[in-house]
């Protein structure tokens, strides 16, 4: 079982990298908060938040000087997950 | 008899610690190996392949879509096409003459346009796949691209500048890009001001009311050679106010971009 659930972390892992190539960054985004909500301590989300910045940052945001928007949004994805993962149990 | 039971949860939660920590010391050791120059100049390396497989594939869906579009539509298309040919033909020829007109004159004041070498280069990534209003370009160092050169599309329209450079990649921030600030000439006088990118080809300016600008205006920006920076879409003013607001777009289609080109420094 825990060999299993590596595997898909790993298979997840690897999609997610192709799809911050080859997917608009809106879906790739999406995505990394999808595989924070089912994997447990799914903390690769904040690396693949500051791949998408590292790849497409212009280093202004809605005309704001920031960089890190996208790493910005995966660490607030980490956090929060934690939150609705307990809110989810205890309902 | 009641024999007290190993806590196996304590053991757990110590465990789990420990892995919260590797965990976040890992992300922060990728995250600071990515920020080297020679890992990003490897991670667009690798992605130029990916970005190019991508095109290539979009491409092939785009031409071979109209084998789906029934005959009639397909031949209303047709009709409407080839008008638009003959009247874009006319206009071709009587451009070519001012354009050799304009390049001959310039000859005789001894300036010629640009007066630098363009290089042509493909679009690998747009602003519809990145969120930001960014190009990637599949040219960089080896070409001779240096941070700060401008980007022209269409031959004629400057669309913006090279903010990184890699080895085979570059970046290219567009002056529509929201926040960017570019010295534009608005106008039948050509005043100069500063306009202000708002994202998606479109841009703002603010000129003094007295500025005689109408809607369909070209918006210039300030170069030796002919170009056509933007086109004014809408004037916005209040009766109380002694500025209006000019807003125009830019007469490329970004997000349908396949090629520019790189205006490259000369060397001395």
């Amino acid at each position: 079982m825990f060999r299993k659930n590596n595997l898909y972390r790993i298979i997840a892992d690897i999609f997610l990298i192709l799809s911050i190539f080859l997917l608009p960054s809106y879906i790739s985004i999406t995505l990394i908060f999808v595989s924070v909500l089912i994997f447990n301590n799914f903390i690769e989300s904040i690396f693949f938040g500051f791949m998408l910045d590292m790849l497409y940052s212009s280093g202004r945001i809605f005309g704001y000087h920031f960089a890190y928007f996208f790493t910005f949004i995966s660490v607030i994805f980490y956090i929060i997950s934690f939150k609705i993962k307990e809110m989810v149990r205890v309902s | 008899m009641n024999f007290h039971q190993r806590n196996n949860n304590f053991l757990i939660r110590e465990n789990g610690k420990k892995n919260h920590i590797f965990y976040i010391v890992a992300v922060i050791f990728f995250i600071l190996i990515f920020s080297l120059p020679w890992t990003r100049n490897l991670l667009f390396s690798a992605g130029s392949p990916l970005w190019s497989l991508k095109n290539s594939i979009v491409t092939f869906f785009s031409n071979n879509i109209s084998v789906l579009d029934s005959k009639v539509n397909l031949l209303k298309e047709n009709s409407i096409l080839k008008q638009q040919t003959l009247t874009d033909n006319r206009e071709q020829a009587l451009l070519g003459l001012l354009k050799k007109e304009n390049e001959d004159l310039k000859n005789i004041v001894n300036r010629s346009n640009y007066g630098q070498k363009l290089l042509l280069s493909t679009v690998l990534v747009k602003p519809f796949l990145s969120a930001y209003d960014t190009l990637i370009l599949d040219v960089g160092s080896v070409n001779g691209v240096v941070v700060g050169n401008k980007v022209i599309a269409d031959g004629n329209t400057f669309i913006g500048y090279i903010s990184e450079v890699y080895d085979d990649t570059s970046k290219v921030i567009l002056y529509s890009s929201p926040g960017e600030q570019v010295k534009v000439l608005i106008g039948n006088n050509n005043v100069e001001k500063n306009a202000t990118g708002l994202g998606g080809g479109n841009f703002s300016a603010q000129v003094p009311k007295e500025i005689d600008v109408k809607e369909g205006d070209n918006i210039v920006i300030p170069s030796i050679s002919a170009n056509v920076f933007g086109i004014v879409e809408k004037i916005e003013y209040k009766e109380t106010d002694s500025y209006q607001n000019v807003l125009f777009k830019s007469p490329v289609n970004i997000s349908e971009l396949k090629w520019v080109e790189v205006l490259l420094s000369n060397k001395k």
